[in-house]
């Protein structure tokens, strides 16, 4: 009776149609075992969908839910503060998302972290290597798919033999759809619409992995596992298998019903029968276009990717495999404009370090890392356009591109600092940058300042300059490195471009 | 009934029962006292009738005279048929008390009236009077063409007609006889308990003491039924217990459905009838003492237990020196109540109570007795810092005056109490202990289809499942938390519930059933039920007959299903009244062999499936399904307390010795087979030697 028993841990995960709340316990070996889960049904996503912003209304039942939970929590001697809360799509697309965070902790002592793209995608992809955790040896066999179709997007996760290889992001979501064509007498709006919204993408999927390609449909999130239940699918550890023809069947059975019917038929909350129609259509369409004879449908959500995360068995390689994923893609979007990839790669590779040795300096963590790789990867690109303010032409790409696995804000932060790698330091009078957050800008400017530096040391674009030891003398912040050649452009390149480094972290450089 | 109706009506059905357990005082076998309390339990069920059914029949009249949907009979047509039979019920219930009168008093226990004091009687009474009933008799004028005086519900009122001391002539007067008095005077004799008056009779006696200079000219008893059935507004009420508190107090004031008279002034019987403006077809001439429900203080007097049933003690299933957490880890645990003792439930609320590692209880009450160990239990565990969440059904027909007061003591000592769900009545009987324990939180569950009242706990017939089974448990938990509001009802793998799933389930059941059927998969069904009244449920069990499933009902109560018609003739009902109240319900579903075993708190009515909070479990462990399906075979074959439905409408009694189909068959009466098995436990651990000592033995080899 000695031993210790097992860590509690929970999560409560402000989704578009609910808030959830797992309690669950870590086991040895990361194993999740649940003590208590609890979802209220709220309309989030139906509100910031049409009106762009959560109704006064809502505060209050979320509110009244929080502390529920909070009565729940306690218990089990859970207190608001070591509960993980987290905020996903419409939490992140309200425009009052501030304030009601802000409410909600001021409240009831909960604070909600609203999660970016590159989060969210990343607890999504955790939790199913997690779930399918006995079959991923099947899984990594052949080219798969893992698709979550959502209130306000769908999400698309391609991985060739068990590596990801490309994350999409659909603009297509239930919610959203029902709510733009609400009263139109239109049938079938969704087929298309999210023949179109697949469309724009179809050529960059082919690029990346033929859908015909792939064997293994892995469908996520609540309107699949509704399903699964629905059709008593098979079971197995971890996950339903359900067939393309049930799938087919029980689409067209719910297409032809009324949302009252659903519920009363199949028992379900309102709230969840909302855009359920639509989803299931969506998954087969998706479905269609690949090989999959079936649906992997895993029994967990995206709130076990978290307590994934909290537990001791965290598998590193799940995240590291995902972020070689996002640089992935910063490469083909540069190898698009043909960049210079050495170039490119060693600016990325020097800003990396001297982040790294900076770490005390700028106190940004490592997902400003990945945004400061990315900046370094793509800072040239604009050169395809014109040479001449191609920093400018730089950050017009990137906005404009699809780079799987960041959210717009953060691609928006990239675009920044691509812009300020060269010429001008920002001002109150660029609009992009003062249109940013002061936390963002403050982000763009200690990466830009970083990345200036090292794009000064490889000012020839012959690499030269390798692996740079910083060291602190008096104001001085002394650059020693390995060289091949001469450095003479470089360290008059630098005393050109550290101006933004010293105004910043208040060290003027010096290449030894 | 008429040829083609597919239903029975539901309220004759319902007095049905009623004569079958009114038929039970007239079995020889029955001992005298127990004869009693059958008369008092059919009071009792027809006060309740009044205020609930009747009074419900009386507003569909009043609506236009139509159901909802197509029955036989009319509101109108029905409550006359009720009026008919209940006149007949009660007049055969009078006849049968007047002979085990004469029965109790050939063995010794003598109803007196006044006439038949003796003197020391006569003082006794008169002190009595005096000491304990003068101050608190307040005699009422009654007047013509004025409101009647408050006459509450179901309270027993004396009349009088007095005449003398004023000019005024036919003065009337009423007294209430306080409900809280004891309605029988056990009088000074040679044995204790060998006498007994009514209380009516002594206030008769000295009554011109509380009108001086009178004369009483005649007297009569009465009493009002009142209609019950008002609901509570829940949307406009703020707080629910004083909303609830308020209709308790209307229900004092609001329509009769029935007045009970005795006595055969007409004059008085007139006025009185007048005076309440009650509808002529209310009022019952009563040729005995009213409410013969008070004859359950006769039923119990002490002594005279050759009068009374043997009895039958209980098995303890779970030993004393046992750790009720590892009797339960080990294996799941069925409790068979009354047959086995209900302390197992009461052990394990009162360790969780002190128990350092329990974190938390969650349960229902819904009908608790008085001094109840259980809130007891509860309310120490709040007071030690558990987390413990009651749901309260205040909307527990009349008890919700008990229920009040149980809640605020809850409440007071620091548990948090909910009083029920919106729109429904919560009726599951489900209880969760969440352990934490050195592998990891664990919880422990008793689900069951009797109430948490230890009281009836000793004469109802019930199941109760003990498990810690995780994922069962799991969704225990998640059953509280939508209860409680915590949470939107998830789905469930195990557990199925009222009103979301538990009525489709059921169809779909039956409708899987009726499926391979008629692919010629072998298909049975056998349920046991209080009441069978849903008719969605009664169709599906038609077209499960039709398509050859064999369908083995044990209805207590009120039967709809009309059974061996051609739509449904693969389908025998059966009734069993004993002295246990049969109460548990249990359904086996049974196709080829797959065989699944659920127990539930719901009966297959309307009401149950789509008004209430309910529950139906399965039984998984092999060893309690075995146990469970060879209960409900013994109930099958009752040849003497069992009656069989036929197909026009009535009980026949089994006869011992003759099956159904003609075979010939011992006699089996069910509840004594379960008592004879239990005491063939008892007598069988009496006997073995304690377990620690064979465990301390050394072994003789090795």
């Amino acid at each position: 009776m000695s031993t210790q028993p097992p860590k509690l841990a929970a999560v409560i995960n402000v989704g578009s149609s609910s808030i959830r709340m797992v309690i669950a316990e870590i086991l040895d070996k990361g194993e999740i075992r649940f003590v208590e889960q609890a979802i209220k049904f709220l309309s989030l996503g139906r509100e910031v969908y049409t009106d762009g912003s959560i109704h006064k209304k809502t505060f209050g039942q979320a509110i009244q839910i929080f502390l529920q939970y909070k009565e729940l929590l306690a218990t089990y001697g859970i207190l608001p503060e070591q509960t993980r809360c987290i905020g996903t799509a419409a939490l992140r697309d309200a425009r009052n998302q501030d304030n009601f965070v802000d409410r909600i902790e001021v409240r009831t002592g909960f604070h909600i972290k609203v999660l970016n793209g590159i989060e969210e995608n990343r607890l999504s992809y955790m939790a199913v290597q997690y779930a399918l955790r006995h079959q991923w040896a099947q899984v990594s066999r052949h080219n798969s798919i893992i698709a979550e179709v959502g209130g306000g997007s769908t999400e698309l996760i391609l991985l060739r033999r068990g590596m990801i290889c490309a994350v999409h992001s659909l603009s297509f979501g239930t919610i959203r759809i029902e709510e733009s064509y609400r009263g139109s007498l239109e049938g079938d709006i969704t087929p298309r619409t999210l023949r179109q919204s697949l469309h724009s993408t179809n050529k960059i999927l082919d690029d990346e992995l033929k859908l015909t390609s792939v064997k293994v449909f892995i469908g996520v999130g609540n309107y699949a596992r509704q399903a699964a239940e629905i059709l008593k699918a098979p079971d197995e550890p971890g996950a339903w298998r359900v067939s393309k023809d049930a799938w087919l069947q029980l689409s067209q059975q719910i297409q032809k019903m009324s949302p009252d019917e659903i519920v009363r038929r199949y028992g379900l909350p309102s709230s969840a029968a909302e855009g359920f129609a639509s989803a299931l259509q969506a998954f087969y369409f998706i479905l269609d276009e690949t090989e999959a004879e079936e649906l992997l449908i895993p029994k967990v959500g995206f709130s076990e990717g978290l307590l994934v995360e909290m537990g001791p068995g965290v598998d590193s390689a799940i995240q590291s495999r995902f972020l070689n994923q996002v640089r992935a893609s910063a490469l083909s979007l540069g190898k698009k404009f043909h960049f210079d990839i050495e170039h490119a790669r060693h600016v990325a590779e020097l800003s990396l370090s001297i982040f790294d040795q900076m770490m005390s300096d700028h106190s940004l963590s490592q997902h400003e890392r990945l945004l400061l790789e990315v900046a370094a990867l793509l800072h040239d690109i604009g050169t395809y356009i014109k040479p001449s303010g191609h920093h400018k032409h730089s950050q017009y790409l990137v906005e404009n591109s699809e780079l799987f696995g960041l959210s717009p804000d953060e691609i928006v932060i990239v675009g920044n600092v691509v812009r300020y790698h060269r010429k001008s330091m920002p001002l109150p009078t660029h609009p992009s940058y003062m249109a940013l957050p002061r936390e963002s800008r403050l982000i763009v400017l200690k990466l830009a300042a970083i990345l200036r530096v090292a794009d000064a040391l490889d000012r020839g674009h012959s690499q030269k300059v390798a692996n740079p030891r910083l060291s602190r003398h008096d104001d001085q912040m002394r650059i020693t490195a390995d060289y091949t050649a001469d450095v003479a452009s470089e360290r008059f390149s630098l005393a050109e471009k550290s101006d933004l480094f010293e105004e910043v972290f208040g060290w003027k450089t010096v290449l030894i | 009934m008429s040829d083609v109706a597919p239903y029975f009506n539901r309220e004759l059905s319902w007095i049905e029962f009623n004569r079958r357990v009114l038929d039970e005082a007239r079995q020889e076998s029955v001992p005298p006292l127990e004869k009693i309390k059958y008369l008092a339990i059919v009071s009792s069920n027809f006060d309740e009738f009044f205020m609930v059914r009747v009074a419900s029949v009386r507003r569909a009249v009043k609506g236009g005279d139509r159901w909802p949907t197509q029955l036989a009979e009319t509101p109108s047509q029905t409550l006359k048929l009720v009026h008919n039979l209940y006149r007949k019920t009660y007049e055969e219930q009078y006849q049968l008390w007047d002979e085990i009168r004469s029965l109790l008093a050939e063995r010794g226990i003598r109803r007196l009236v006044p006439s038949e004091f003796r003197p020391e009687q006569l003082n006794f009474v008169r002190e009595r009077f005096q000491k304990e009933l003068f101050d608190v008799l307040s005699p009422v004028k009654i007047e013509d063409n004025r409101p009647f005086p408050f006459t509450g519900n179901l309270r027993l009122n004396l009349a009088f007609l007095l005449s003398g001391g004023s000019p005024e002539v036919g003065k009337m007067i009423m007294v209430e006889v306080p409900a809280y008095l004891d309605r029988l005077v056990w009088l000074p004799d040679d044995r204790p308990g060998a006498s007994f008056a009514f209380i009516e009779d002594i206030v008769g006696l000295f009554v011109e003491q509380l009108v001086p200079g009178y004369q009483i000219r005649g007297r009569v008893e009465f009493r009002i039924t009142r209609d019950a059935d008002i609901p509570v507004d829940e949307e406009k009420e703020e707080d629910f217990v004083e909303a609830m508190a308020r209709i308790l107090q209307n229900r004092m004031h609001s329509h009769p459905m029935r007045l009970e008279v005795r006595g055969n002034n007409e004059e008085l019987i007139n006025r009185l009838t007048a005076a309440l403006d009650i509808d002529a077809d209310a009022v019952f001439p009563i040729p005995g003492p009213l409410n013969l429900k008070d004859l359950f203080s006769l039923a119990t007097v002490s002594g005279y237990d050759e009068l009374k049933f043997p009895v039958w003690e209980s098995r303890r299933p779970l030993p004393d020196d046992e750790d009720i957490w590892d009797w339960i880890r080990t294996e799941d645990r069925l409790l068979f109540l009354p047959y086995e003792s209900f302390t197992p439930v009461i052990r394990l609320l009162s360790e969780a109570a002190v128990d350092p590692d329990v974190l938390a209880i969650r349960m229902t009450l819904y009908r608790t007795s008085g001094d109840s160990p259980i809130v007891h239990a509860l309310a120490q565990a709040a007071r030690e810092g558990k987390q413990v969440m009651v749901l309260v059904e205040l909307k527990a027909r009349f008890d919700e005056e008990q229920n009040i007061s149980w809640a605020r003591t809850l409440e007071q000592s620091g548990c948090t109490v909910i009083y029920g769900v919106e729109g429904l009545k919560v009726h599951a009987k489900a209880l969760l202990i969440v352990r934490r324990e050195s592998d990891g939180i664990r919880r422990y569950v008793h689900l069951g289809t009797g109430n948490y009242n230890e009281k009836t706990a000793k004469l109802y017939g019930d199941f109760g499942l003990f498990t810690a089974r995780s994922d069962y448990t799991f969704e225990v938990a998640q059953f509280f938390n939508a209860i409680t509001g915590y949470s939107s009802i998830g789905r469930m793998h195990y557990l199925v519930m009222a009103p979301h799933n538990l009525k489709s389930k059921l169809l779909s059941q039956l409708e899987g059933l009726t499926q391979q059927a008629r692919q010629g998969v072998s298909c049975r069904i056998r349920a046991k039920m209080n009441s069978l009244a849903d008719e969605d449920i009664i169709q599906a069990l038609y077209r499960a007959s039709q398509a050859g499933v064999n369908i083995l009902l044990n209805v207590r109560g009120i039967c709809m299903l009309v059974p061996g018609k051609d739509f449904s003739a693969n389908i025998h009902v059966i009734s069993i009244v004993d002295r246990y109240l049969e109460h548990a319900r249990v359904f086996i579903f049974q196709a080829g062999e797959t065989e699944e075993v659920f127990l539930s708190s719901a009966d297959w009515m309307f009401r149950n499936l789509e008004r209430r909070v309910e529950l139906m479990f399965p039984i998984l462990y092999p060893p309690l399904k075995e146990r469970i399906k060879s209960a409900v075979e013994v109930w099958l074959h009752d040849n003497v307390k069992a009656r069989v439905l036929t197909s026009e409408g009535n009980w026949i009694r089994r006869q011992p010795g003759l099956t159904d189909d003609g075979t010939l068959q011992d006699e089996l009466r069910a509840q004594d087979v379960f008592h004879r098995q239990v005491e063939q436990e008892r007598r069988m651990e009496r006997s073995a030697p304690k377990r620690d000592l064979i465990a301390r033995r050394k072994p003789k080899n090795s």
